[in-house]
C-alpha cells in the first residue's frame, strides 16, 4: 500500500493518489478546451459586443458559485481531518448552491427572452450556447457532488481514503472556473 | 472515478448480478431512455408537423438512449452505484461472454475495440465498394440521386475516420499492448475504460442509421453552410461522432495516465517502447483536439435544432471550417503516428539489428505532434489571402522533416541487417512505400499554386488514402500479424499472409495511383456523375478497388482462422525483447506473475548484449513475504 497525503491505494508500480489526481487533471484539461472553444466562438460570432443580459444576476451567480466551490473544497479538507459531519454539511451546501446557480441562469434566460430582444442577436446567440454548455457541466457536477455525499453516508471517508470526494470537488472547481471565465468574457470584456 | 480496491477486498465483492445479457438490457434501457426524453422534448417543444418526433426530440431522445445504453451495459452496476457507496459486483473474467459485457481487463477491452473497428471497417469498406460501383459509369446507376451518393461518401468517411483510423491502433492495440509493454497489470482508469468501448457501437449505429432521419451531403466534415440545407440526419452525424470521440478521449486520458504513472521499475523514458511513445504522443493530441471538435459539432448541431445563426449564411460559415480543420489536420497525425511507431517496433526485431537513432525516432513522433496543430489551414487555401497562406504552407512542408525521422530510423535499421522477410516485415515495408507516396503528394498540396489547381479533385482523395490506408491500415495489418502469436498463442500461414499482403499492396496501388491521374485529368470529388471521357479510367479503378476489397477480406479471414485454428507456436516466436513477450501467450489475466524490471534497451542487438529484462523473485518484489 502506498500512502500519500489525500489517500492511499493499491500501489502497483508505486502508484498513489497523487497519480490519480494527475491523471484526473488530464480530464479537466481536456474539458477546459471546451470552454476555450466557447470563448473563441464568442469573438468569432459576436466580436467583443456585450449582450443585454443582467449584469447583476451575473455577479450573483459568480458569488454563489464561488461559495459553492469553497464549500466543496472545504468538504475535502474536512475529510482530511476525518470530520464526517462537516463533509455532509458542506457537500449539501455546495450541492444546493449549485442548484441555485443553475436556476439563476435559467431565470436570466427568461428575463432576456422576455425583454423583447431578437433571439438571433449575435451577442445573445453566443450567450445561449455558452451558458447552455455550462449548465450541462453543472448537471454533471451536481450528480458528482450528490454521489460523493451518498458515498460519504454509506461508506464514509477517512483521511487516507477519500479520492471520490476529492475528484468530485476538483470537477466542481472546473465548473466554477468555467463560469468565471464565461462571466469575464461575456459580461465584462 | 472510484479508486481500485485493495486485493484482499476483491474476494468479498458480491457476485455478478446478470439476470439477462447486458447487451439486451442496454438495448431495452436505451429504448426507454429514448422514448422518455423524446416525449419530454415533444411536450416542451410541440411541433405542428410531427406530434411524435421533432428534431429537438430526436436529439434529446438520442441522449436518453445513450445514457440508457451505458447504464444498461454496466455503467449502473459498476460505476454509478459504486460511486454512491454501494458494492461493486464482480466482473466476468473468463469465457467468451466477457467480450460482450462490461470488462475491466485492458486486454478484453482492447479486443472489444479491435472487434468494433474491424466490423466497422468491413461495413465502411462495403460502402466504398458501392461508391466505386457507381463510379464505373459516368451516369447515375446505383445511386439515382446525388444526395444518395454523397450520403454514402459521408458515412464511409465518418466511420473510417472515427471508428477505424482513430480507434483500431489506439483503442484496440493501445489498450491491449501498452500495459503489457510498460510492465503493469492494469490501466490507470479501468472502470472508465470498460465503459468507453461501449460508446463505439452506439456511435456506429447512430451514424449508419442517420439517413433515416434525412440525407446529409457534407461528407465526414459537416461543412457549413452546406450543412444548413441538409436533412435532420446530419444531427445524428454530429451525435454519432460525439459518442465515438468521447470513447477515444477516455482512451487517451487512460493510456496517457497509464504510461506516465504505471511504468514498471527501470522503464525510463529512454527505454519506453516506440509503440508506447506513439500512443503517448497521439493521446496528448487527442486530449487537446477531441474536445475541440466535440464542442464544434455540438455547436453545429444546436445551430440546426435551435433558431440560431452561428455558422449558416447569416453567421460565420468560415468559422466552422476554421474550427473543423483545427482538429481535422491533427486528426491525420492522430491516425498516422502509431503507424510510424509500429514500423520501428517491428523492424529491429525482424532485422535482429539495433534500432538506428532511437532518440531521433522518438523526437520525430514528438515533433510531428507539436507541428500538427500549425498546418490546418492548408485545407482552406482556396478561401484565404496569400499572406495567410505562407505560414501554413511553410509548416506543412516542415512537418515532413520530423515525419522523415521515422524513415531515417527505419532505413538506418534496415541497412546491413539480416532482415527476415515475414508477413509483418512485408507489410511494414509496403506501409513505408505507401506513406512515402502520400507524403510526397502532400508536398504538392502544401504548395499553394498546385493546391489551387488540385483542390477538390481526386488527387486529394488519392493523397489522403495513401496516408490513411497506405500508412495506417497497412501498419495495423502488420501489427496484427506480428502480435497474432501474442493474442492467441497461434500463428498464421506465411504463404497466405504474404499472398494477402502482396494482393492488397498491388490492388491498393492500382486503385489509388489512378486517383492521382484521375484528379490531374479533372475528376472532381463529391460527384456521382462526371464527364464521359473519364469513364474508362474510372472503370478500371473500380475493378482494382474490388480486388482491394477482396484482398482485405482474405486477410481478415486468414487472421481469424489463424487466431482460432492456426498452428500453435512458442511464446516468443520473433525473439523480441519488449515486455509483452516476457509473459505467456495469450497473457494471463493479470499479465505478469511478478512485475518485470527493465535494465537495458529493448532495441539493442548484437553479440554479448545482456537481456534488458530481469524478473525479480516474488520475495524481492513483495517485501514482508
Amino acid at each position: 500500500m502506498v500512502s500519500v497525503k489525500g489517500g492511499s491505494v493499491n500501489g502497483e508500480n508505486g502508484v498513489g493518489v497523487k497519480h490519480y489526481r494527475a491523471g484526473f487533471s488530464l480530464f479537466l484539461i481536456s474539458q477546459a478546451v471546451v470552454f476555450m472553444v466557447l470563448i473563441a466562438v464568442r469573438y468569432l460570432i459576436a466580436g467583443s459586443k456585450v449582450g443585454p443580459y443582467s449584469q447583476s444576476l451575473g455577479v450573483v451567480i459568480t458569488v454563489v458559485m464561488l461559495i459553492s466551490a469553497w464549500l466543496a473544497y472545504s468538504a475535502r479538507k474536512a475529510a482530511e481531518h476525518n470530520n464526517g459531519q462537516a463533509i455532509q454539511t458542506r457537500l449539501t451546501g455546495a450541492f444546493w448552491l449549485g442548484v441555485l446557480a443553475f436556476a439563476l441562469v435559467l431565470i436570466m434566460w427568461t428575463v432576456v427572452k422576455n425583454a423583447g430582444y431578437s433571439v438571433t442577436m449575435p451577442s445573445l446567440e453566443v450567450f445561449w450556447v455558452g451558458t447552455g454548455f455550462w449548465l450541462v457541466y453543472v448537471l454533471l457536477g451536481l450528480f458528482l457532488l450528490f454521489a460523493a455525499r451518498s458515498r460519504g453516508r454509506l461508506v464514509g471517508y477517512t483521511p487516507n481514503q477519500h479520492w471520490d470526494l476529492e475528484a468530485s470537488s476538483h470537477f466542481w472547481n472546473l465548473v466554477t472556473v468555467g463560469w468565471i471565465a464565461l462571466w469575464i468574457v461575456f459580461f465584462i470584456l | 472515478m472510484a479508486q481500485p480496491l485493495p486485493k484482499g477486498q476483491m474476494a468479498s465483492m458480491p457476485k455478478r448480478i446478470a439476470p439477462w445479457p447486458p447487451v439486451l438490457r442496454a438495448f431495452l434501457w436505451a429504448g426507454i431512455g429514448f422514448v422518455v426524453l423524446a416525449a419530454i422534448a415533444a411536450w416542451l417543444d410541440p411541433s405542428p408537423n410531427s406530434p411524435y418526433l421533432t428534431a429537438v426530440g430526436s436529439v434529446a431522445g438520442w441522449f436518453g438512449a445513450l445514457i440508457g445504453w451505458l447504464l444498461g451495459i454496466g455503467g449502473y452496476d459498476y460505476i454509478v452505484r459504486p460511486m454512491m457507496g454501494y458494492p461493486t459486483p464482480r466482473v466476468r473474467t473468463s469465457g467468451w461472454r466477457r467480450y460482450y459485457e462490461y470488462a475491466l481487463d485492458h486486454k478484453v477491452i482492447g479486443l472489444q475495440y479491435l472487434g468494433a473497428s474491424t466490423g466497422t471497417f468491413l461495413v465502411a469498406g462495403l460502402i466504398a465498394m458501392a461508391m466505386r460501383f457507381q463510379l464505373m459509369n459516368y451516369q447515375p446507376t446505383l445511386f439515382h440521386y446525388p444526395e444518395d451518393y454523397l450520403n454514402a461518401v459521408g458515412i464511409h468517411g465518418t466511420l473510417m475516420m472515427f471508428t477505424v483510423a482513430t480507434v483500431a491502433m489506439v483503442g484496440g492495440l493501445g489498450n491491449y499492448f501498452v500495459p503489457l509493454m510498460i510492465g503493469t497489470r492494469e490501466t490507470m482508469f479501468p472502470k472508465a475504460s470498460g465503459i468507453s468501448v461501449w460508446l463505439v457501437p452506439i456511435g456506429v449505429l447512430t451514424i449508419s442509421m442517420s439517413p433515416l432521419l434525412g440525407q446529409w451531403s457534407t461528407g465526414w466534415r459537416g461543412y457549413e453552410p452546406l450543412a444548413a440545407s441538409d436533412g435532420s440526419g446530419l444531427l445524428y452525424y454530429y451525435l454519432g461522432v460525439f459518442a465515438l470521440t468521447t470513447s477515444s478521449l477516455i482512451v487517451a486520458i487512460n493510456l496517457t495516465a497509464t504510461i506516465l504513472f504505471k511504468r514498471t521499475k527501470g522503464m525510463t523514458w529512454n527505454r519506453l517502447p516506440l509503440f508506447a511513445w506513439g500512443i503517448l504522443t497521439v493521446s496528448l493530441l487527442n486530449i487537446i483536439w477531441l474536445p475541440e471538435i466535440q464542442a464544434t459539432f455540438i455547436l453545429g448541431m444546436l445551430d440546426k435544432v435551435m433558431p440560431l445563426n452561428l455558422f449558416n449564411v447569416f453567421g460565420q460559415p468560415l468559422g466552422y471550417e476554421y474550427l473543423f480543420w483545427l482538429f481535422g489536420h491533427p486528426e491525420v497525425y492522430i491516425v498516422v503516428i502509431p503507424a510510424l511507431a509500429i514500423w520501428n517496433e517491428i523492424l529491429p526485431v525482424m532485422g535482429r539489428k539495433s534500432l538506428f537513432a532511437r532518440p531521433i525516432a522518438v523526437l520525430g513522433l514528438v515533433f510531428v505532434m507539436l507541428l500538427s496543430g500549425m498546418v490546418w489551414a492548408h485545407h482552406m487555401f482556396t478561401m484565404m489571402r496569400f499572406s495567410e497562406m505562407l505560414p501554413f504552407s511553410f509548416f506543412t512542408e516542415m512537418i515532413s522533416i520530423p515525419t522523415g525521422f521515422a524513415y531515417l530510423a527505419a532505413i538506418g535499421t534496415l541497412w546491413n541487417s539480416r532482415l527476415r522477410i515475414t508477413t509483418p516485415t512485408l507489410l511494414v515495408l509496403m506501409s513505408m512505400f505507401n506513406f512515402l507516396i502520400g507524403g510526397l503528394t502532400g508536398l504538392f498540396l502544401a504548395d499553394v499554386p498546385a493546391n489551387l489547381q488540385l483542390h477538390n479533385t481526386f488527387f486529394v482523395v488519392g493523397h489522403f488514402h495513401y496516408t490513411i490506408i497506405g500508412g495506417m491500415v497497412f501498419s495495423w495489418m502488420a501489427a496484427m500479424y506480428y502480435w497474432l502469436p501474442k493474442f492467441s498463442g497461434r500463428t498464421y500461414s506465411e504463404f497466405w499472409g504474404k499472398l494477402g499482403a502482396i494482393w492488397v499492396f498491388i490492388a491498393f496501388n492500382a486503385t489509388f495511383l489512378n486517383f492521382f491521374i484521375l484528379g490531374l485529368h479533372g475528376m472532381n470529388r463529391w460527384v456521382s456523375a462526371y464527364p464521359k471521357y473519364l469513364q474508362p479510367e474510372n472503370f478500371w479503378t473500380s475493378i482494382a478497388a474490388f480486388f482491394l476489397g477482396a484482398g482485405f477480406g482474405i486477410n481478415i479471414i486468414h487472421i481469424v482462422w489463424a487466431w482460432i485454428k492456426g498452428p500453435k507456436v512458442k511464446e516468443n516466436p520473433w525473439d523480441a525483447k519488449t515486455l509483452e513477450w516476457q509473459t505467456s501467450s495469450p497473457p494471463p489475466a493479470k499479465n505478469f506473475d511478478v512485475l518485470p524490471e527493465v535494465v537495458g534497451s529493448f532495441y539493442t542487438y548484437g553479440d554479448n548484449v545482456p537481456d534488458p529484462v530481469v524478473i525479480p523473485s516474488v520475495q524481492e518484489q513483495t517485501p514482508g513475504l
